[in-house]
């Protein structure tokens, strides 16, 4: 017998298609946890499932009780004899509910072992196969944790106290989708999995049970527009779990990466509290309960581009769409710094940067995001550019032709007076309706050239426009640095940057002389 | 001893019994230990019978709430988030929602109003006439007739209308609420307790942008609002989500429904024994409070009602200035405090912690320090001009903040820059000592 444990509809789609694809004549059973889908669903979908005959029984654990009997919640101030004694709890409720030995299972793959089932598996040194919990968060383990904590603080503890979450050494080895995990992940008990390839290798009957079993109808389309699918994230998930800050990086993602196309929202299927026709007006929502993995079996044809924060299903697209845009985390939490990163993507565009840059103090994926969707290619040309936060430009200065300051506060800690000087100054200015959610909001990044001509090229940058779903407008507009603002700026600090600003002054005059 | 959830549930409303006062007990207790309730029941139903005993008898009913083991009420609220507020109320079949003073509001008193129709109309005498015939459970025609004919000419109730369509203000957090239970797909069935027919309440509800199934409206039916309810409530599994206890939500415990206590900052505001605002500020300051502009999150329990009243407003403007100025602040505080987490957790500004004056010279600094009685906006030299300076851009940017939310932004501005220490002096003294003492740390 295979034992399966799943915790996400993720997990769900993974362990069927792994049964059918690896274990196809073996007896197989599946534990769910009840929390997956509202009873009555999950009853009709454990029966279907075994109707279906890919598991021989299908095992619902009833986690509500679970956390009932464990008789107290645990926080991160509780002593370790509470923590072993919720953890026996559990353990000896789960026993007493289970009619079945777990260490008679010739092989044990499970997701989520931060519950119950886990736990128990932990405590009695059962050894399994560790699930990933979505594509590519094996090497994300951080992010896992901190997605534990939040939706379940008694879990957290525990999986810490047991090594939980992969980290045990009973766990023998991992299923992951080994392309999607990040760089740098080097886990030699890894074994490659995704379910794109094992759907798009089954033959077409067990293809279309499957896909009929979630129930997946033909999407079609716009062919006379881009179409863009967004795939949004459950709420509890993202770093800053508040409504109004998803629907406003929603907003704002639409409307610097989607504006004019043809919007796809694809709900996570536990996103249930933004309404997005009223977010998005004029978009299409897909079905809320489809994995997005099922995406491409649905759509007579790719999508233009995909988009998402940090969604971990738009991995399994990669293949599938063309353009994919993934802002990362550093977005969830640093939204209001688009408009920072999408006015730095206009500055090269305008001046028409190719060359090569390096990213220093600043997260690099959205401004990777932002200059694909300008169409800025990098590295074509010999020219360098440095993006920082202004920290180390002046070590090496000498090696870069532009340089990009998108962090104010450091600039006249940091720069000379003769990067001063070269520097243009670009406002961006975003006004919001009296209904928009985004707030007022007054930014300045510094552009160092280090030719003239790009200098004047990029002071008459003005740029005007309306962000639509954000119910606001941008302006950006660029202009060479002013004296007054360089005084400003090295009025706030100490001696030393107040000589720079002298440096700058006597080097104008001088100038002005010289004209 | 265990209990489940179902039956907690069932013991929950009957000690409720349609007392606002244990409700808002239970909501509070149940919030602060979610489990505690399942867990250990016998400890959680002696509470509710005490808090049944006290609020029941006539000589304690107005005896402010306390919960065992703080000082205050105030003390544990938190207001949760409105997701987690109205998860529960998805797994009903349909919700009913009460839209006056709830979901919509009007920001001004009636007799406020009134006047302002009877400017429009250019009609003298009208506010007090209009007063006088003013019933909820009567349609506006009818109502209108009267003063027609007691004015002796024809008064359009068109007037009164328009402009409530256009006064009425959207409360951000029940209307959120709403737009959960819609997207949950849940038929949402709108009460209202006004003069309107259900048709006109339906266009400022479409006009507001918040989703309904059916409008209902007292002055349509002509009755109250709990009438209404038991007319249209059918089966005894509903959601009513109301911040009127008394005329909604106990009704609607009557008829089966699963209650909902939008609980507003104002009310809290008004069981706190901490001084309130006085004079027109106070009702300026209460309805911004009432925008949900400050949810709490992020407000920990001896810091709420000095922080979150009346300092949070000017602090959390002052710490958004900063935090655009500034990647990194130091402070005295704990990283529990109220300050620190609002940094971290709200701007992202990293804070490093400890150090005494001395050490605040190379970075802005704020501070707030409870056991010194000192809160305040510290600055060091190579700060902002000065705490004077700081203070009033900080008003400027708070209500530029939530000017997206009340038009009563301008009035709250105005009053603010016309002394600058207003909101100050309706907080107690020795609050706010610091801020008349300048950079001097």
């Amino acid at each position: 017998m295979i034992l399966y444990h799943v915790n996400t509809m993720y997990q769900l789609l993974y362990v069927i298609c792994h049964r059918l694809t690896i274990h196809p004549e073996e007896e197989c059973c599946l534990f769910v946890t009840e929390y997956l889908q509202p009873k009555v669903q999950l009853c009709a979908l454990a029966e279907r499932m075994t109707e279906n005959g890919w598991f021989s029984f299908v095992k619902i654990i009833p986690e509500a009780r679970f956390k009932l009997s464990r008789r107290r919640a645990l926080d991160e101030s509780s002593s370790e004899p509470e923590i072993h004694r919720v953890i026996e709890n559990i353990c000896n409720a789960f026993e007493r509910w289970l009619d079945f030995d777990l260490r008679s299972c010739k092989q044990r793959y499970v997701g989520s072992d931060q519950w119950s089932l886990g736990v128990y598996l932990l405590r009695n040194r059962i050894p399994y196969v560790y699930i990933e919990d979505a594509s590519g968060m094996l090497s994300q383990q951080e992010r896992y944790l901190n997605i534990i904590k939040k939706i379940n603080l008694t879990n957290y503890i525990i999986c810490n106290r047991l090594n939980g979450a992969g980290r045990s050494s009973m766990v023998t080895g991992f299923l992951c989708d080994l392309k999607k995990q990040q760089d740098g992940f080097d886990e030699p008990r890894a074994v490659d999995f995704s379910v794109y390839d094992a759907i798009s290798g089954m033959d077409a009957g067990m293809r279309d049970s499957l896909l009929d079993f979630y129930g997946v109808r033909p999407i079609r389309m716009r062919p006379d527009r881009t179409n863009c699918l967004f795939l949004t994230q459950y709420l509890t998930t993202l770093a800053v779990s508040e409504l109004e800050i998803q629907e406003q990086i929603t907003t704002l993602l639409a409307d610097y990466i989607a504006d004019g196309c043809h919007i796809l929202v694809k709900p996570h299927p536990r996103d249930k509290w933004l309404d997005y026709q009223r977010v998005l007006p004029g978009c299409e929502i897909l079905p809320r309960e489809i994995n997005a993995e099922l995406l491409p079996f649905a759509f007579d044809a790719p999508p233009d581009l995909a988009l998402t924060i940090s969604s971990t299903s738009i991995g399994g697209l990669c293949s599938f769409v063309e353009e994919i845009y993934e802002f990362g985390t550093g977005t969830e939490s640093g939204y209001e710094q688009l408009h920072l990163y999408y006015a730095f993507a206009r500055v090269l565009e305008h001046i028409g940067f190719d060359g090569g840059i390096t990213y220093h103090g600043v997260d690099p994926v959205p401004a990777q995001c932002f200059l694909r969707a300008r169409g800025v290619s990098e590295g074509t040309s010999p020219q360098r550019l440095l993006v920082d936060s202004g920290v180390c430009f002046e070590n090496g200065r000498e090696d870069y032709d532009l340089g990009v300051f998108l962090d104010t506060a450091h600039y006249a800690d940091r720069v000379t007076a003769e990067t001063l000087l070269e520097a243009v100054e670009v406002r961006i200015q975003l006004i919001p309706d009296q209904d928009a959610l985004v707030r007022p909001m007054f930014h300045r990044i510094y552009v160092y050239c280090r030719s003239q001509m790009q200098r004047e090229a990029l002071c008459t940058l003005r740029i005007s426009r309306r962000l639509r779903y954000t119910k606001a407008d941008l302006r950006i507009t660029a202009q060479p640095i002013e004296e007054s603002t360089a005084a400003r700026l090295a009025e706030k600090y100490d001696r030393r940057k107040r000589r720079f600003f002298y440096e700058i002054q006597n080097r104008r005059i001088r100038s002005r002389e010289a004209e | 001893m265990l209990v489940s959830p179902t039956v907690i549930n069932e013991l929950y409303k009957w000690m409720i019994n349609g007392n606002e006062d244990i409700h808002f007990y239970c909501t509070q207790l149940r919030s602060a230990e979610p489990e505690k309730a399942s867990h250990s029941p016998i400890a959680f139903g002696m509470k509710l019978l005490r808090a049944n005993v006290i609020y029941r008898l006539p000589f304690c009913r107005k005896k402010r709430i306390s919960i065992p083991g703080t000082a205050r009420l105030s003390e544990c609220f938190r207001r949760r988030r409105v997701h987690e507020f109205i998860m529960a109320a998805l797994k009903r079949e349909c919700a009913y929602v009460d839209a006056m003073d709830s979901i919509l509001e009007l920001p001004m008193d009636t007799m406020q109003f009134y006047r302002a129709v009877g400017q429009r109309l250019r009609l003298k005498g009208f506010a007090q006439l209009r007063a006088k015939y003013d019933r909820t459970d009567r349609p506006i025609q009818v109502i209108y007739e009267k003063i027609s004919a007691e004015l002796g000419e024809s008064v359009d109730s068109g007037v009164e209308t328009k402009m409530l369509k256009e006064l009425l203000d959207i409360n951000p957090y029940p209307a959120r609420a709403v737009e959960i239970l819609h997207c949950g797909d849940m038929p949402i069935h709108i009460v209202a307790e006004t003069s309107l027919s259900a048709q006109t309440f339906a266009e400022v509800l479409r006009q507001k942008g918040i989703p309904f199934h059916t409008v209902h409206t007292t002055g349509d039916l002509g009755c109250s609002k709990a009438r209404v309810l038991r007319k249209i409530v059918s089966g005894r599994n509903s959601a009513a989500l109301s911040s009127d206890f008394k005329h909604f939500l106990k009704p609607s415990l009557y008829c089966g429904c699963e209650p909902y206590f939008y609980i507003s900052d104002t009310f809290i505001a008004q069981r706190i024994k901490t001084p309130l605002p006085k004079g027109r500020f106070a009702d300026v300051y209460l309805h911004v409070l009432d925008r949900g502009l400050l949810t709490g999150l992020h407000t920990e329990q001896p810091e709420y009602e000095t922080a979150y009243l009346y300092l949070a407003p000017v602090v959390y403007a002052a710490a958004h200035r900063l935090a655009g100025e500034k990647q990194q602040i130091q402070t005295r505080l704990g990283e529990e405090d109220f300050l620190p987490r609002l940094m971290q957790e709200e701007f992202h500004v990293k804070c490093t912690f400890g150090g005494g004056a001395d050490e605040l010279c190379d970075y802005f600094a704020i501070a707030l320090d409870r056991h010194r009685e000192v809160y305040g906006v510290l600055m060091n030299e190579g700060g902002l001009p000065s705490v004077g300076t700081i203070l009033q851009d900080a008003i400027r940017d708070y209500c530029s903040c939530f000017r997206r939310l009340s038009r009563h932004a301008g009035v709250l501005e105005q009053e603010l820059e016309r002394c600058g220490t207003l909101l100050l002096d309706a907080a107690q003294p020795q609050v706010m000592r610091l801020f008349s003492q300048g950079e001097t740390v």
